[in-house]
């Protein structure tokens, strides 16, 4: 629970605009729009995460980046099987429904993908915090998705206990399925982002 | 049958014969499962971390305080663990691209913490699946503690059909 009214307008700002920035990155990849859906942040235990997210054998791409240096911060991009031969087609200029399965150059178009939305969603944090967050480079993953995300659990060492998360999603235009977007970390990010840490 | 999911830093045990015990989408965590055949109790535990750094920490997050927490709960069910058959599943290293390889052994660390906490209760692993790069579902069966193994694409198949 944030009380802090200020502390509140400082993570709703980095939502909203990190979001923005990192859907128009993406848009700029694909070359058609991209829209944020439902921008938000929150505390929660990492079991709802994957349960929100399809469950844990929920079979999907996952694109990993963290933020090294100042600010302990990760970020997961999640497609269904299904959304990431799509957007890969649109990125390697393949005709549609013809990639059925992700090879090298889809997979570097996918962390492309990630490379853009991260970095921009750190960028965003580091003009709010004056902070210094150097993206990693991004892992492409293709499993279940409980396997995939637990790699955050694990880093943060929270699992029952709650984590900090900034979560939306990207809708592409005319498109039903979503690329879901999550930013996690351990609760103490929170003096880094508010400016406590100082 | 009915299915009784573990979640991330759970343990649960079961002598209902009708239980199926499963752990959806293991990666770096290692799942315990263990399994009474005389007394029909089996439980199973999805550990997260290698150890608590505290040996009074019970938490079922992580392998060390988690198996003995586990073996616990059995014994107060019931199980003797002069008895028991252990499997063990997971500890997967998924982080294998590029700039990523070696930074983060936890799937290893985790198999090993597990190896030794079993080792020093003078128990043998009657079935393993762990380590690689791919995530995994594990099933353990109440009704005779049949385990099996299942990964993306693939069947579900037999890892350990609850004798040694």
């Amino acid at each position: 629970m944030i009380k802090d009214r200020e502390m509140m307008d400082i993570l709703e700002q980095i939502s909203g605009k990190g979001s923005k920035k990192a859907a128009d990155g993406i848009a700029w990849l694909l070359g058609e729009e991209v829209e944020v859906t439902t921008p938000g942040f929150k505390f929660r235990d990492f079991n709802s995460i994957i349960e929100e997210l399809g469950g844990p054998e929920a079979e999907v791409v996952g694109i990993y980046m963290e933020a090294l240096d100042e600010i302990p911060i990760h970020v997961m991009l999640l497609l269904p099987l299904s959304e990431a031969y799509r957007i890969t087609e649109q990125l390697v200029g393949e005709p549609q429904s013809t990639i059925m399965e992700i090879d090298d150059l889809g997979s570097s178009a996918l962390a492309e993908m990630a490379n853009m939305t991260g970095s921009h969603f750190f960028n965003t944090i580091a003009e709010y915090t004056h902070k210094t967050l150097r993206p990693s480079t991004p892992a492409v993953m293709i499993d279940m998705l409980g396997s995939i995300l637990t790699i955050i659990a694990a880093k943060t060492g929270c699992v029952s206990d709650e984590v900090f998360t900034f979560e939306t999603a990207f809708a592409r235009e005319n498109q039903d399925l979503k690329i879901n977007f999550r930013a996690i970390s351990s609760p103490e990010v929170m003096k880094f982002l508010t400016g406590d840490d100082d | 049958m009915m299915t009784i999911p573990v979640g991330l830093g759970e343990f649960q045990i079961s002598d209902n014969p009708n239980e199926i015990l499963t752990i959806y989408g293991l990666g770096s965590c290692v799942g315990v499962g263990v399994f009474d055949p005389e007394a029909g109790i089996a439980g199973l535990l999805h550990a997260v971390l290698p150890e608590s750094g505290n040996g009074e920490c019970r938490s079922a997050k992580y392998v060390d305080s988690g198996i003995k927490s586990l073996f616990s709960a059995l014994e107060e069910a019931g199980a003797e663990e002069k008895r028991v058959k252990v499997c063990l599943v997971g500890g997967a290293n998924l982080l294998t691209a590029a700039g990523h390889e070696g930074s983060f052994n936890i799937g290893d660390r985790n198999i090993e913490s597990a190896q030794n906490q079993i080792a020093a209760r003078d128990l043998s692993i009657c079935g393993e699946d762990v380590g690689g790069s791919i995530g995994r579902t594990m099933r353990l069966y109440v009704a005779d503690g049949r385990i099996t193994v299942r990964s993306m694409g693939k069947p579900e198949r037999d890892l350990h059909d609850g004798g040694c």
